[in-house]
């Protein structure tokens, strides 16, 4: 005779199994429902089905509690829908219509729906796991309890991005679980193709971490090793890699044949597909009847050809949200025209160079915002307090666990500070040099400057990249790469040139609900940027340039450490009776044009001028535009001083030739005036 | 004789202050052993003789120097 418990345990397990039956259920309906619509010709989009799948994303995410977070990737119909995403936003997302929880902005590729647990969707193959980190240390720093559990295929377990995230989690016993959803097909490439490891989890050992491999297609097993993963990382046990093993029934997208597949092996996979097994399963083992089963799948069946339908019919968006969600507030590349630009507090000053005006302005702001962290290789204490000692005594004064010092991996400080973001805090990320701009550009460019487009408004990510432009250590270790960024829609570009500066914009930044790229001149990091800072605290707003010094007959427009080459220019030139103006840009994006045009009204002659590259540089931009305004205005034609169209060297000949200086922008005013 | 010259120690670094002298007015250096010690915003190290012999200061501690500056010479 069965104990009490023995049957309130039985009852649980088969309550389980139903759900299990549910999920795989939703999943497997939306995905054919979609399928019919693509093949019907009833709608058009690009599609990456997953069929075949089903009982991975059930079993994971009825192991997850609702608090639970969830990264998933293109492919991540089957992750959403179990995850119980919002059905009538997500179709409308994916089929690009005014209804879809982004506007249509997305697609499949950036699903967000944050009250359902979904906390980002990558289209960039093994993105997903550093910004996972990111949402989990934001849990961890603040006792929430969430796991997140980052999704992703097999073939993403061939990238960097992949390796960095699973050890900077393993690391700092992050509550994540890896969950490798192997379909046996990265792309279109089998596993034996990409890669000579037979066990992805194998990968885990190399980072100190638990690894399991499973039977993807039964959910049972995939719901006990992502639940047992689940509480080994609530429970402070650190992250886990899961790898279940199944077999994409479909193409990778809607429209590949899967020529590439053995047509015994697909055949076989597809006449035995697990949602069916599993459901023989469950009538065959007595658990279900038949008829309970029937009646699970039209009531899902009904809900999603209802929300399918509704979104079908639903209207595309108006083409005025084009430009809308860049920046919070609708901001554009450009800063609002006529606003009272705000003047460096009077009173008592202090000495500083940019070094300690950053190191006061990040205490200060550390001290009043404990959503403030900062991540960066070298920046705590037990290291040395950063390179350059921007950081020093920060680590001991506010905890390791907001000054965190990481692995040298770039994506991954990046991936993390985006994804504290998402989860609420503030990060302020450094990158030791801006030639390593370039390791982590796609965490930058295709993450964190579009978390506000493609998530339709509903959120930005409020990091600070804090990045220096070095000198004298050759062609990898002193670029300029402002450009960039700038030609990176969703990111502001500030350079100060002073200190004073440097403690406004920097707060500015901490403020802004948009990430920020800060750049900061290796130049001026001591005795070269000294000047007054005021001791009082002080914010300058993003996109207001500063007139440094005024004048009349012609306009320096410039930044960061070009400045002072300009401010020297001016004084040259002024024994000679030439008066010329320095304009300060100060912030790059948004740019404040109104500042410039208004000089050039003014003195009817332009010098443009940046250390970084020339070509297609920041001052081609600002040329043109200023050209456009003001033809008729103009005495003479808008010159551009800049760097050459070379790598930087290190023989210091060879770079005093490479930036231009002073002694360039006399040249170039000579020439006009 | 070996002239020793404020270092760089770093590429943003153009002066610092000399904390410390490790070998006294007219004693012996070691070349290897510490000669005296230099503070800049970015860091605190010591300087090692670059030769042996008799040293003469041509700085004082407490000052602070441009690299390049002649801070002693070892005869």
């Amino acid at each position: 005779m069965a104990t009490q418990l023995d049957t309130e345990a039985q009852s649980s397990t088969s309550d389980r199994a139903v759900e299990l039956y549910r999920l795989m259920s939703k999943v497997h309906h939306a995905d054919q429902r979609v399928r019919k619509g693509l093949s019907s010709g009833e709608i058009a989009m690009s599609y990456w089905p997953v069929d075949g799948q089903e009982a991975m994303s059930a079993g994971a995410a009825l192991a997850l509690s609702d608090a639970d977070q969830l990264v998933t990737t293109y492919r991540g119909l089957g992750d959403v829908v179990a995850k119980g995403i919002d059905l009538g936003g997500y179709f409308g997302e994916i089929l690009g219509r005014e209804t879809g929880l982004s506007r249509g902005k997305a697609g499949a590729m950036g699903v967000f729906d944050p009250a359902h647990g979904i906390a980002w969707t990558t289209g960039i193959v093994g993105a997903g796991p550093l910004i996972a980190n990111g949402i989990a240390l934001a849990a961890s720093i603040r006792n929430t309890g969430q796991v997140v559990l980052v999704s992703f295929g097999d073939g993403a377990t061939s990238i960097g991005y992949v390796h960095e995230a699973m050890n900077m989690a393993a690391l700092w016993s992050l509550p994540v679980v890896f969950f490798c959803q192997n379909n046996a097909w990265a792309e279109c490439t089998a596993m034996s193709r990409y890669t000579r490891t037979t066990k992805l989890s194998d990968r885990a050992s190399g980072y100190a971490m638990l690894g399991v491999t499973i039977d993807g297609t039964d959910p049972h097993e995939v719901y006990a090793a992502v639940s047992e993963a689940a509480e080994r990382a609530r429970s402070g046990g650190g992250p886990s890699f899961v790898e279940a093993v199944a077999y994409r029934l479909q193409g990778h997208y809607f429209g590949d044949g899967m020529g590439y597949a053995d047509p015994d092996e697909l055949a076989a996979k597809r006449a035995d597909p697990p949602f069916a097994r599993y459901r023989r399963r469950l009538v065959d083992e007595g658990i279900t009847a038949e008829a309970e089963l029937d009646r699970i799948d039209a009531e899902v069946s009904a809900e999603i050809e209802d929300a399918f339908s509704q979104a079908r019919d639903a209207a595309p968006p108006d083409v005025v949200e084009l430009t809308r969600d860049v920046f919070s507030g609708n901001g554009t590349q450009f800063s609002v025209r006529g606003q009272v630009h705000a003047a460096v507090p009077d009173g008592e000053t202090e000495d500083l160079g940019l070094v300690q005006a950053i190191h006061r302005t990040l205490d200060r702001a550390m001290e009043s915002d404990d959503s403030i962290i900062l991540l960066g290789e070298d920046i705590g204490d037990p290291s040395g307090g950063g390179m350059f000692k921007v950081t020093a005594g920060l680590s001991a004064k506010y905890g390791e666990n907001r000054v965190l010092d990481t692995p040298i991996a770039e994506s991954s400080i990046i991936g993390a500070a985006i994804g504290a973001s998402l989860a609420g805090l503030r990060p302020v990320a450094e990158l030791m040099f801006m030639d390593f701009l370039g390791v982590a550009m796609d965490q930058i460019a295709n993450h964190a400057a579009k978390v506000r487009y493609m998530s339709g408004g509903r959120k930005g990510a409020p990091l600070v990249i804090r990045t220096m432009v070095g000198m004298a250590a050759g062609p990898q270790h002193s670029q300029a790469f402002e450009a960039w960024a700038m030609h990176t829609p969703g990111i502001k570009v500030v350079w100060p040139s002073t200190a004073a500066d440097a403690a406004g914009l920097l707060n500015a930044c901490l403020r802004e609900d948009d990430p920020c790229l800060f750049v900061e001149s290796m130049k001026l990091y001591y005795g070269g940027g000294k000047g007054p800072v005021p001791v009082a605290d002080y914010v300058i707003p993003l996109g207001q340039a500063d007139v440094k010094r005024p004048g009349s007959d012609v306009t320096i427009c410039t930044y960061g450490v070009m400045v002072h080459a300009a401010l020297e220019a001016a004084k040259e030139l002024d024994s000679e009776g030439v008066s010329v103006e320095v304009v300060d840009l100060r912030t790059l994006v948004p740019l404040d044009l109104e500042t410039v045009l208004d000089s050039v009204r003014k003195t009817k002659r332009l010098v443009v001028a940046h250390e970084s590259v020339g070509f297609c540089g920041p001052g081609a931009e600002i040329a043109a535009a200023v050209g456009t305004e003001l033809f008729g205005v103009l005495a003479a034609p808008i010159q551009r001083v800049a760097g050459t169209y070379t790598p930087v060297p290190r023989a210091a000949t060879l770079e005093a030739a490479c930036r231009p200086g002073a002694a360039q922008l006399i040249e170039a005013i000579r020439r006009i005036v | 004789m070996t002239e020793i010259r404020m270092p760089k120690p770093g590429d943003a670094i153009t002066e610092a202050e000399v904390t410390e002298f490790y070998v006294a007015e007219g004693q012996s250096a070691v070349e290897g052993d510490p000669l005296y010690a230099i503070a800049t915003d970015k860091v605190e190290m010591d300087i090692e003789a670059p030769a042996s012999g008799v040293v003469t200061w041509r700085v004082e501690v407490g000052g602070t120097y441009d690299v390049g500056e002649l801070i002693a010479v070892i005869s």
